[in-house]
């Protein structure tokens, strides 16, 4: 590595350095209560994805440049110097972190191993060391929302041909679209994900509810927080804050996407809108008697997977279980405390990388396996695309026989007419 | 139907003038409900050293100053005639240990070690002298003495009073001060820091 490019990379660590990062990087004791706490320590038994072992990766690159005494007496603190070995660590250690922030109910002191791993992957960037793939993903996201009108058309067909499908699922009233999109003054703004899945149940729930409801033209998910790019998170989330801003809606409803979900909820800063998670929507219209749902529909033992970013970064822990106690009779909790269930393994970016990591996906969620089998349940619902995926490669993988199910498309399967 | 924010209210209370965050940020801080939940013999030993610490540090007020508000229990029963510092190494000594198994081990680095070796040197020669002083009589040693040597110590003003040096438990005495000092040298600059930060940091996960 030249010192230009070390230059560039330590200006970019200084960037991250807030009151927060400070109190995370100064902190640690080491004391090893985190051990239990990450699913790819507990499957795969290796120290280096021990939260405090990716932690400390970052630190001592913090001690060397950063600290008086990693300079005086490097070796007190094993302050170490950037180089292209220490970058390789530095992807090892964040593209096998998923983000869970399970650790954060172990430490003693709330250290955020995800906030320091960010420190990681934007370092990564500045090396162009990051997964091209997710960068190229995010381009394309930021491209969409600078140039709407060129994809406008090719949106409208393709909404228009999923209307059949909504419609089969629920019958609307004569002179009404099923999937109305860029409706000024309406209630709520949907955000999918691009495919029939995320649009067709969603759609049909929202009808049968009377939602004064309009679909967004932007997929929700942020590929920019998977790689870590500040400014990139930013400019696919300002897509979505403009839109519902030009439509003057009350509300932007996430769909089932759990980073999506927590960025705009964080991220996004004080709004004229509210913002829920289609999970929370739902709860709301069986609350409110606005659905009302069949409860035999699910007859054998379902049970639900929290998806870290809506659970545990989210808070969204009752709803999906209310839900569900609308669905069937035959729920089961994976663990007695859901704040303490397994990531699925998927989180982060992973799943996005697709093929590259399925193998390190596999084998660091064994765990999680285990923790689904012990419920003997056969659907295994949850709420958001990542998990999806990762439970049912992890399915197929295990041959766990089970069947996946997102939660929003059981909820429009047991619609009572 | 399970409800994870009811189980967090239950656990506030009693601090009615604080926010239910404030409160429970103090809860995290000072008794460690992380640790009492996943390893419940490590929480014990960590309150013991933290609370033999807390008085430890109460009964050395004195060498500083006077100060009326400690003043009300005398400074020795802080000291719990050597035994607080007794207690206090068995955890030191517990922890260092610890280091030494897998996988904490790894997660080790030299600064951890260095802190708890001084630290048990500092306890060790610290509750020796407290014994020495009383089983052998060497009681000729008065507050006086050790405020003079301790203060000459921190100006940079060396001076070694008689009554020090003559005692039969000098270098006891100065072996102790001379860990202590080395101790407190290394800790604004090392993860020791985690006594002043803990609490902004618990504040920063309630929210």
């Amino acid at each position: 590595m030249d010192s230009k490019t070390r230059d560039t990379l330590i200006t970019l660590f200084k960037d991250k350095l807030n009151e927060a990062m400070r109190f995370y990087l100064e902190t640690c004791t080491r004391c090893g209560l985190c051990v239990e706490a990450c699913h790819v320590y507990a499957s795969m038994g290796n120290v280096k994805y021990i939260a405090a072992y990716r932690h400390e990766i970052v630190r001592r690159i913090y001690k060397k440049y950063f600290k008086g005494r990693g300079k005086l007496w490097p070796s007190v603190g094993e302050a170490k110097e950037l180089t292209d070995m220490a970058l390789e660590e530095l992807y090892e250690a964040a593209y096998s972190c998923t983000g869970c922030r399970r650790c954060m109910l172990y430490c003693p002191f709330g250290i955020d191993t995800q906030m320091l791993m960010s420190i990681a992957k934007l370092l990564l960037i500045g090396a162009s060391a990051e997964p091209e793939i997710l960068t190229m993903l995010a381009d394309t996201s930021i491209e969409k929302g600078k140039s709407i009108k060129l994809f406008k058309k090719g949106f409208l067909a393709g909404v228009s041909n999923l209307e059949a499908d909504v419609v089969k699922k629920w019958k609307i009233k004569a002179g009404k679209t099923a999937i109305p999109v860029d409706v000024k003054g309406a209630d709520l703004l949907y955000v999918a994900l691009a495919g029939a899945h995320s649009i067709v149940p969603a759609a049909a729930i929202f009808n049968a509810a009377g939602e004064n409801w309009t679909l967004s033209f932007f997929e929700a998910v942020n590929f920019g927080a998977f790689v870590g790019d500040p400014t990139k998170t930013k400019l696919i989330l300002d897509r979505i804050i403009n839109e519902a801003k030009r439509l003057k809606v009350k509300e932007v409803c996430i769909c089932e996407c759990g980073t999506a979900y927590r960025v705009m909820k964080q991220v996004s800063g004080g709004q004229p809108f509210k913002v829920s998670s289609i999970t929370e929507v739902h709860a709301r219209y069986i609350r409110e008697g606005r659905i009302t749902l069949n409860k035999s529909t699910f007859k054998h033992g379902v049970t639900y997977h929290d998806p870290c970013q809506i659970a545990r970064n989210g808070g969204i822990f009752d709803e999906p279980r209310f839900i569900l106690t609308h669905l069937t009779d035959d729920f089961r909790e994976m663990s007695p405390d859901p704040r303490y269930n397994w990531c699925c393994g998927g989180g982060g970016g992973l799943v996005a990388l697709g093929e590259d990591t399925l193998d390190f996906r596999m084998k660091s969620s064994k765990v999680k396996v285990d923790q689904v089998k012990e419920t003997g349940a056969t659907i295994l619902a949850t709420a958001c695309e990542n998990c999806h995926t990762q439970l049912s490669n992890l399915n197929d993988h295990y041959t766990m026989s089970m069947e996946v199910r997102f939660l929003s498309s059981m909820v429009a399967d047991a619609l009572v007419h | 139907m399970h409800s994870i924010r009811l189980t967090y209210q239950a656990q506030r209370g009693f601090l009615f003038f604080l926010t239910v965050n404030q409160g429970l940020a103090l809860y995290d801080t000072f008794l460690l409900p992380t640790v009492r939940k996943h390893n419940q013999v490590f929480w014990i030993f960590l309150m013991l050293f933290h609370i033999c610490f807390l008085l430890l540090i109460i009964g050395h007020v004195e060498l500083i100053g006077d100060f009326t508000v400690f003043q009300i229990i005398p400074h020795e029963v802080f000291l719990g005639r050597g035994f607080v510092g007794l207690i206090l190494s068995v955890c030191v000594l517990l922890f260092l240990l610890r280091r030494f198994a897998s996988p904490i081990r790894e997660l080790s680095i030299p600064e951890d070690y260095y802190l708890l070796v001084l630290l048990f040197l500092t306890i060790l020669f610290g509750s020796q002298m407290d014994w020495a002083r009383r089983w052998y009589e060497y009681g000729n040693l008065s507050v006086e003495d050790y405020r003079t040597y301790l203060s000459h110590l921190v100006f940079l003003r060396p001076a070694l009073p008689s009554e020090i040096t003559e005692s039969g438990h000098s270098f006891m005495l100065v072996l102790h001060v001379f860990f202590a000092n080395l101790f407190l040298m290394f800790f604004p600059f090392s993860q020791l820091m985690h006594s002043f930060l803990s609490l902004p940091m618990n504040k920063l996960r309630r929210g």
